[in-house]
């Protein structure tokens, strides 16, 4: 049975925060509706999901005030079995939720908390992986899943449970759009009668129809309590306003000397399994800015880390027609930052490179300006916010001046603000000369490839089925993700 | 050699990983106890050999089994001749004589021999480290967390501590992951690692230290984040929970333990009767 979802001046601190976390929030949702809550980076999303879930007392010190009331009670006065059994949460990295190491002890794992027996265990992992369409997996690992049936599973584990509520931190937004297509089916497939669904997220165009309530956040307040009818309007501004932030099409015309040329490049990383990549060949040249589109699995972050050279081709050639080094930033910047301040992160590879004193403050100053850190300086890395410690990556391997930079999902989990500004940073300094003279970014985000590359390659398992402008290229794209669609539902 | 790598590219063979946890622990412990109970070299490397066969039935890369053999000889090497330049009990004839005794403005000097009990003493030491480290690997690399959590509940062992165990072991992969994702930005931005050309400079030692300190942030941050989940699912160290599958005993898995319970006790008997 969905429940009712009361929340009566709800104010949460954290003892590291400036201003509280959530302000004096108040609204309900009826049983069995679909909610869905935006805001920018920081306004209080994931604290108010979590706090619905009745973990923050639980995960970290924190000041909670105000009422929550779901289906007659609050969720952190329950026992941990009632608590998740009431409300299940999907969190935004899959990888950071899943407690076991096989799809069927995954599903298990919640049940089992709740006592349940063996037999019906059994029933209600069949019935949730049919739900979300990984029946066919259950006996496999979670290792060997894509990022997309990995949030599947995460979805099957929550509603194997039959909770009432389900909370969803944006879930959408380490999925690739066919993953994301299968995710959304999932929850449509719910039965009537299905959970009361909150959904926090930053892709709001996936959820506009679903969705009969709108909250908006701002700073920890709600700023806005929209009914069905009065957020369409909301979110053709929101669609405004990153529509107009560039013009579709390519941004340059005018491009450098080659920079680099890939030429019949073959990888793979265990000879008994398919190759990832396949026959590669493309020419990048300075001034361009290149996005790398193609499902999860595709080959994407490994023509990366070939080109950035971590791994080795088997076979093919990579011809670097200008000077090395080549920068990289990897999607989970918690593996780029090793050194004890942002100053010191940002000094790092000048220092190395055997820049003068006077050249290193100036590309820290520069780096610091271009990527607003300049109040986090004296700060320690490991301390930051995700967002804030992924443009400390990103600046911390620009002042590498490298001539090629390449950035693997850059835009994973920021909001489109911050992500307006990160890429427009890093294409505005292509387009004024470099360094990065050449930019190769692979993204899921069909929005960020369209207004930020002037060029677009598409990846199927491991080939070029296009290498275009970004119009042509996301066609021959969203053709692909039909016919995966289409092949999937087949089999 | 990137071990993450490797680790995801162990297979062990179906019927192993059928096998119930709560046997394969008690064969460590048979093992254990082996190790303790006898004494000769030859006993004790037979009894490697007989810890080393699940192995066998386990697919590892070429480079792989190559780097764990090579650790069992350098373990083995090193102890036999530390323990035979350096034995200093009684009775240590010496098998050959690396520097002869002499004496220097009037004070004696003994030499440097190297002792047959020594490496005798050495040896034994060695292999039953190996022996242990290989019937354990066997095990670690052959059964999931979450039987082998099973396991350790069905025997007694409490709760939070069989998950801590479990999830300690899940989480070595992934932190093997995250230290090659941290070397390699390191090298990146360093300018150890160049496109296109694949130079290299090996890191030294600090620079290797000074990874410890994200690592640890990032361990105690995954850490905290899979608190989070576990308690989000409703898992209380506290509260009795079901398991799923069930762990059911076939009848040869019994006599197995069974036959292993009865060395034990064979071997208890034979030393209280030496007594």
């Amino acid at each position: 049975m969905p429940a009712a979802i009361h929340c009566q001046g709800l104010c949460c601190s954290f003892p590291t925060g400036d201003a509280p976390a959530l302000n004096n929030v108040t609204f309900s949702l009826p049983a069995g509706s679909v909610t869905l809550v935006i805001g920018p980076s920081g306004a209080g999303k994931s604290t108010l999901l979590h706090a619905l879930a009745g973990l923050l007392a639980d995960s970290v010190h924190s000041r909670r005030q105000g009422e929550i009331n779901i289906a007659g009670h609050d969720p952190r006065r329950l026992p941990a079995a009632r608590r998740a059994a009431l409300v299940g949460l999907v969190q935004q990295s899959p990888d950071t939720q899943i407690c076991t190491t096989t799809v069927e002890s995954e599903v298990a794992f919640g049940l089992e908390n709740l006592a349940i027996e063996s037999s019906e265990i059994d029933r209600r992992i069949d019935e949730a992986l049919r739900l979300v369409g990984l029946q066919e997996l259950r006996h496999r690992q979670v290792a060997q899943l894509s990022g997309g049936q990995r949030q599947r599973l995460v979805l099957a584990a929550v509603l194997a449970m039959r909770t009432e509520v389900l909370l969803l931190d944006e879930p959408l937004s380490q999925l690739d759009p066919g993953a994301a297509a299968q995710f959304l089916a999932a929850i449509d497939n719910l039965p009537d009668g299905g959970p009361t669904i909150v959904v926090a997220e930053h892709r709001t165009a996936a959820w506009t129809e679903r969705a009969d309530q709108l909250l908006v956040l701002d700073e920890g307040r709600l700023a806005a309590n929209l009914p069905r009818g009065d957020f369409a309007a909301w979110d053709a501004e929101i669609k405004r306003l990153r529509s107009s932030e560039s013009p579709d099409g390519p941004l340059n015309t005018v491009l450098g000397a080659p920079l680099v040329e890939v030429e019949r490049l073959t990888f793979t990383f265990d000879r008994r399994r398919p190759a990832v990549l396949r026959d590669v060949n493309f020419r990048a040249q300075a001034s361009e800015r290149i996005a790398l589109l193609g499902a999860n699995g595709s080959g994407k972050s490994t023509l990366l880390a070939i080109l950035a050279g971590l791994h080795e081709p088997e076979s093919g050639a990579i011809h670097f027609l200008g000077a090395a080094p080549v920068g990289l930033v990897r999607q989970n910047p918690d593996t780029l930052l090793f050194c004890r301040t942002v100053h010191e992160e940002l000094a790092f590879a000048p220092r190395h490179a055997g820049c003068s004193r006077d050249e290193i403050a100036e590309r820290v100053r520069d780096a610091a300006e271009r990527f607003e850190l300049k109040r986090l300086l004296d700060r320690s890395p490991l301390l930051l916010s995700q967002g804030e410690r992924l443009r400390v990556a990103v600046a911390a391997t620009f002042t590498m001046r490298a001539p090629l930079l390449l950035l693997d999902e850059p835009t994973t989990g920021q909001d489109p603000r911050h992500e307006a500004q990160l890429m427009s940073t890093l294409t505005d300094a292509v387009a004024a000369g470099g360094p990065p003279q050449t930019l190769i970014f692979s993204t899921h985000d069909l929005q960020v490839a369209r207004h930020f590359a002037d060029r677009v390659i598409v990846l199927d398992g491991g080939r070029i089925i296009a290498d275009d402008v970004p119009k042509f290229a996301i066609e021959a794209f969203e053709a692909c993700l039909r016919e995966m669609a289409s092949r999937e539902r087949a089999s | 050699m990137n071990w993450s790598h490797a680790l995801r590219q162990v297979e062990p063979r179906p019927w192993l990983v059928q096998v119930d946890p709560r046997l394969k622990l008690l064969w460590v412990a048979t093992i254990s106890i082996g190790c303790i109970w006898f004494d000769s070299v030859a006993m004790l490397a037979a009894l490697s050999f007989v810890a080393a066969c699940p192995l066998f039935a386990i697919r590892f890369p070429w480079r792989a089994a190559a780097a764990y053999a090579f650790i069992a000889l350098l373990v083995i090497w090193s102890t036999v001749s530390s323990q035979g330049l350096f034995y200093y009990d009684t009775t240590r004839p010496p098998l050959f004589t690396i520097v002869p005794a002499f004496t220097w403005l009037g004070r004696h000097y003994a030499g440097l021999h190297f002792y047959t009990e020594g490496a005798r003493y050495g040896a034994g030491q060695s292999l039953r480290f190996v022996a242990n480290l290989l019937a354990g690997s066997s095990v670690a690399l052959s059964t999931s967390p979450e039987r082998l959590m099973a396991a350790l509940v069905r025997l007694r062992i409490p709760s939070p501590l069989s998950y801590m165990g479990t999830a300690a072991l899940r989480s070595i992969p992934l932190a093997l992951e995250e230290w090659a994702a941290l070397r390699q930005a390191y090298q990146l931005r360093a300018g150890l690692r160049r496109a296109g050309r694949f130079q290299f400079r090996r890191m030294r030692l600090l620079e290797e230290l000074r990874l410890l300190e994200p690592l640890l942030a990032n361990t105690l941050r995954r850490a905290s984040a899979l608190a989070f989940a576990v308690q989000a699912r409703g898992f209380d160290p506290q509260q009795p929970r079901t398991h799923f599958p069930p762990l059911l005993m076939q009848a040869w898995e019994k006599v197995a333990c069974a036959i292993l319970v009865g060395l034990w006790i064979t071997a208890l008997t034979i030393s209280l009767a030496k007594r």
